[in-house]
């Protein structure tokens, strides 16, 4: 025997083995569909008794175990049922030779058989037969089940009437020595009258009985003969046959103690008879009343009472932990021959189904590691893919599920060897997918985000190899993708610098036929691999959603109720709303998007591969508003720093928008990362309120634009800056061209002025402007302008400088006659004041620089459009940078007496700085002109 | 082939935390390859550890796989940590003499503030001295 059947187990022992095949050309499925409705009468209660009788059945047996069928019964083909096709009457009797044929290959071991004809009508269907039975089609024939279980009758009469013989059998003189095929040339001239012999002969036959008890439902009747066999060959030192009868008892033994089946899938189908051990007691009962009428069992056991079964059943069934050690000497006594491999093997893993159901994982251990190291001959590759594959399985069952992956993953190397002709490329990859669970591995990255990175990594990163080279063999380059990407993902950490290299080399040479995507790849036995976004390249660290630069940034318009105001209370503070609100804060951002402008949203990422990487079509998931995304192409420096990076999209409609990740394609992989799943983020939160679109002014002025930036104190920010010099008194006009650039219409305009804080003196109007003119071009289209005047007027008083005071008071004394300062020493004071104030200009304004300066802004608020129906205007602001000189300077002033005592005469020295003529007029007195640069006398 | 050790301290999650590999003089350069099937098979192992240390008293387990020619012996620190040696050839006192001297090493080690608990041992002392020790019971 040569083929090992690694699906056994211990309760098989008491089955019938049925093959059914199919003679001639069926199909498949049709064969497997009547295959598959006859294995459904797997127990049967046989009429009169109430002992139960379990049918093994199988399409594929070899016929050389066959030939062990004297050794365990159990492995006997005892039932053939024939399947085949025949459509006419003129095909009748060669179908039925094939059925003889067929028979013939199990003819020494058959009890019965049957052939089932599908499609044959007329005369010959009609004729009732018992060993044929006909059916129109494979659709039509209700009758299968209830044939069978006549069948099944049949053969239990067949082997009652077998086990009644054998057990008288062992009184008379001549039992006949049975033999497993490789004895038999070793008792050529053996001498067949010696005890030693005939105990031989005796002890192998009550095994035999014991089984054919077993199959027959008689589970205290085997327990008996085993035992007894056991005596006898342990006598004659016939191990073999020991080890055989101790399987025996074991079996029943299991069988007993364990109702529910120790082979998994079969277990299932006995539940559904009798699951409860105290049932499993009822259904033997029955059997043992039957030793009553068994004039063998009668004689060698004494049990003639029902009740005293109870006690037989204590005394001759073995212990759970008899029931191992048992085991453990029959396989001992196996493994002294090397042709009883087979059996070793197959009482190893019936061994370890038991314990396993015992829960003795570390004892079934031991049975498999015997078990891997029984050689049983040159086996062919499949044979030890399906050993490997077994060996997995039971370590499974015991809990030992890394070395279950350990094996499969053997069995699955073992599919693609070199010295295999054709490589299951496909068989392997479906074992190696197996594997992940025991290697501590899923397929979903999602997994690996939490914690510590769980099993052995370098492992790992083997398996996935072996599973991206597996899938590309296989033909299925998306799925090497899929796991490539996931290698890279998951195993960032711990590829070195060379690793990460080639893992992206391979990748990009996979992805220039297939690239990554982010759909659920699903595999034709239900497998579904997630989609594996690169959330690691790069490594985002911060998202922050940007406001508007200033000039966008949409206002609400105070309404008269206070709209701004909390609603949800009544007090103007409390501490209780404010910390609700700051919760509320945390996911939602107090500023506002405007439909149809472009937004920002940064990212602090860093690459953490060591060489450059590129980043294309980089671009923001959004949900909420319609969304246009304007994906940007990035390459990061290896090993680079936290390098920020802003994503732009512009919304296309209004509502709450949500930044839910982004996405990006690397190495020619689609990623769409979501920001839940990133691990350690940072964000100022990720909703926005869109509002409807607005506007956009753009200001341009007949001025020069300023460097000078003002710094407002209310934090506003000014978006263009322009500066003037003038001299006191003058006015100056300020062109300012009003542009609509913007896609919706501006409707409403206000410009106020606000004047920066100055200790100067302002005269007049700073700032004086009619917006009436502008406001009859409104409303403005897109793309048209308007004009805009802003009267500029500098008036400012000079002579309350703090130098010039004392000046006076220097007059003061010189009215009492002493000299007047020198000019030069009044020029240079107020230079000295005005430096720390302007420094750059001061020393650009030359010797007689009295500088001052004004700073004022205007502020353009206008809105227009939808986002006006809603109430937001925005604030475009004009900062305007006035440098005020000085027209002219009084250098001295001092006073002569007049010709009346009551007055005196005010000396002015006049000055004129500026480049121009000026006129200078005093009340009630006549005019002076002053040329540019000229100093004259004035009383 | 003969006379090279594996010598993988694994944490509880199955990883490993140190790994080091002892050959014969003659044999300097180990086998890519190899060095995988090395991990493969003390990670198959790992399960009968686990299952191992509960029914012994001692630290040491002993001997607790096989795979074909090699050996898996293993001690299991009262924190769960496994020493584990892939040989093969017996060498039961030499392995039994560098798991004690390792562990008094491991043992310093995990004592040290800035060594988080099963985390790769990154200690460069460490390793030469596991080497130093794996030379003297195990090559000499």
């Amino acid at each position: 025997m040569s083929v090992p059947d690694y699906m056994q187990c211990a309760e098989d022992h008491q089955t019938l083995l049925v093959v059914v095949q199919p003679v001639g050309i069926v199909s498949e499925e049709n064969f497997f569909r009547i295959y598959k409705r006859i294995s459904s009468v797997s127990q049967i209660n046989v009429r009169d008794s109430q002992r139960v009788l379990y049918i093994r059945y199988r399409h594929h047996y070899p016929p050389e175990n066959n030939e062990w069928g004297d050794f365990q019964t159990h492995r006997k083909v005892v039932g053939l049922i024939t399947v085949t096709d025949c459509f006419s009457a003129k095909d009748w009797p060669q179908t039925f030779e094939k059925f003889h044929v067929q028979k013939e290959i199990y003819g020494s071991t058959l009890y019965d058989s049957r052939l089932f004809v599908f499609g044959l009508q007329g005369e010959i269907a009609e004729q009732p037969r018992t060993d044929v039975a006909f059916y129109p089609n494979y659709d039509d024939c209700e009758s299968v089940e209830k044939r069978i279980e006549d069948f099944i009758e049949s053969l239990f009469i067949v082997l009652e009437s077998k086990r009644l013989d054998r057990a008288t059998d062992k009184s008379g003189d001549k039992i006949p020595l049975l033999c497993v095929p490789f004895e038999k040339k070793d008792f050529v001239g053996l001498d067949t009258d010696s005890r030693h012999y005939k105990k031989r002969c005796q002890g192998r036959m009550r095994k035999h009985v014991g089984d054919l008890c077993l199959q027959a439902g008689m589970l205290q009747d085997s327990l008996v003969h085993y035992h007894m066999s056991v005596e006898l060959l342990r006598s004659v030192n016939d191990f073999l046959w020991l080890g055989a009868a101790l399987e025996g008892l074991c079996s029943a033994s299991v069988i007993y103690h364990y109702p529910g089946g120790t082979g998994g899938k079969t277990g299932a189908r006995r539940l559904q008879g009798s699951s409860l051990p105290t049932d499993a007691g009822n259904r033997h009962r029955p059997g043992a009343q039957e030793v009553l009428i068994d004039p063998g069992a009668l004689t060698t056991n004494g049990i003639n009472a029902d009740t005293s079964t109870e006690i037989g059943r204590a005394k001759n069934c073995l212990s759970p932990e008899d029931i191992i050690d048992k085991y453990k000497e029959a396989i001992s006594y196996y493994s002294k021959y090397k042709n009883a491999g087979v059996i070793e093997l197959e009482a190893c893993v019936k061994a370890v189904r038991v314990l396993a159901i015992q829960k003795r994982s570390m004892e079934a251990s031991e049975f498999l590691q015997n078990a891997v190291y029984i050689n049983l001959r040159q086996l062919s590759e499949e044979e030890k893919i399906q050993r490997y594959s077994i060996l997995s399985e039971l370590y499974e069952l015991i809990g030992f599920h890394r070395k279950s992956a350990f094996f499969k993953r053997v069995a699955a190397m073992q599919c693609v060897a070199p010295s295999i002709a054709e490589p299951g490329w496909r068989a392997c990859y479906k074992l190696l997918l197996e594997t992940l669970p025991g290697y501590s591995l899923s397929l979903d990255p999602k997994d690996f985000n939490k914690g510590t990175h769980r099993g052995w990594a370098a492992v790992q990163m083997r398996l996935l190899h072996e599973l991206v080279y597996a899938s590309r063999r296989m033909g299925n380059p998306a799925l090497s993708v899929r796991h490539l990407s996931f290698l890279l993902q998951t195993m960032l950490d711990f590829l070195s610098d060379q690793e990460k290299k080639d893992v992206t080399q391979s990748l990009e040479s996979y992805t220039s036929k297939c690239p990554g995507t982010m759909e659920l790849l699903s595999l034709p036995d239900g497998l579904n691999l997630p989609p594996v976004p690169f959330t690691k390249l790069p490594i985002v660290r911060r998202v922050k959603l940007l406001n508007l630069p200033a000039s966008l940034r949409p206002q609400k318009m105070k309404s008269l109720l206070g709209q701004n105001m909390s609603t949800k209370s009544p007090f103007i503070y409390s501490p209780i709303i404010a910390h609700n609100r700051g919760e509320e804060r945390s996911k939602k951002i107090d500023f506002q998007w405007v439909q149809g402008d472009v937004c920002e949203v940064q990212l602090m990422v860093y690459n953490p591969m060591p060489f450059e990487l590129r980043v294309e079509n980089m671009g923001l998931l959004t949900s909420g508003v319609e969304f246009e995304s304007l994906p940007a192409a990035l390459s990061l420096p290896a090993e680079s720093g936290l390098y920020p990076v802003t994503l732009v999209g512009v919304p296309r409609s209004t509502g709450q928008i949500t930044i839910n990740g982004y996405h990006t394609t690397v190495f020619g992989v689609f990623s769409d990362c979501l920001l839940d799943s990133l691990p350690g983020i940072k964000t100022n939160g990720s909703t926005v309120e869109v509002i409807p679109a607005l506007p956009r002014l753009q200001i341009s002025t007949s001025l020069p634009r300023s460097a000078r930036t003002l710094q407002p104190a209310s934090g506003d920010e000014i978006s263009t800056n322009v500066s003037v010099q003038l001299y006191n008194g003058e006015t100056q006009q300020l062109d300012i061209k009003l542009e609509n650039i913007g896609t919706e219409p501006l409707e409403k305009l206000e410009v106020t002025s606000k004047i920066l804080t100055t200790k100067e003196k302002l005269y007049g109007d700073f700032l004086s402007w009619k917006l009436e003119e502008t406001l009859s071009q409104f409303p403005l289209q897109p793309g048209k302008t308007a004009t805009f005047t802003v009267n500029i007027k500098v008036k400012l008083d000079f002579s309350c400088q703090e130098n010039l005071l004392q000046d006076l008071n220097d007059d003061g004394i010189s009215i009492s006659g002493l000299p007047l300062s020198s000019p030069f020493r009044q020029v240079v004071k107020p230079r000295v004041e005005s430096k720390p104030v302007n420094p750059p200009e001061s020393s650009k304004a030359g010797d007689f620089s009295h500088v001052k300066t004004l700073e004022a802004i205007l502020n353009f608020k206008y809105s227009g459009g939808p986002g006006h129906v809603d109430g937001y205007y925005r604030n475009l602001s004009l900062g305007i940078h006035v440098e005020a000189e000085p027209s002219v300077f009084f250098t001295r002033v001092s006073t002569l007496p007049a010709t009346s005592t009551r007055q005196c005469h005010l000396l002015l020295d006049v000055f004129n700085s500026t480049e121009h003529e000026l006129t200078i007029s005093a009340k009630n007195n006549e005019e002076l002109i002053l040329h540019a640069g000229e100093c004259q006398r004035d009383f | 082939m003969s006379g090279s050790f594996y010598f993988p301290i694994v944490g509880h999650h199955d990883n490993p935390g140190f790994e080091i590999e002892f050959l014969p003089a003659e044999k300097v350069e180990s086998k890519h390859d190899h060095h995988h099937f090395n991990q493969s098979i003390a990670h198959a192992a790992l399960g009968l550890v686990d299952a191992n240390r509960w029914l012994c008293n001692n630290m040491h387990l002993k001997t607790v796989d096989k795979f074909n020619e090699w050996f898996v012996s293993v001690l299991a620190t009262a924190d769960h940590v496994k020493f584990i040696t892939l040989h093969d050839v017996r060498q039961d006192h030499g392995i039994k003499n560098l798991f004690s001297d390792v562990y008094e090493l491991y043992i310093k080690l995990a004592m040290n503030l800035f060594y988080k608990p099963y985390s790769p041992i990154g200690s460069s002392t460490f390793d030469i001295k596991v080497q130093f020790l794996g030379k003297k019971h195990l090559l000499s």
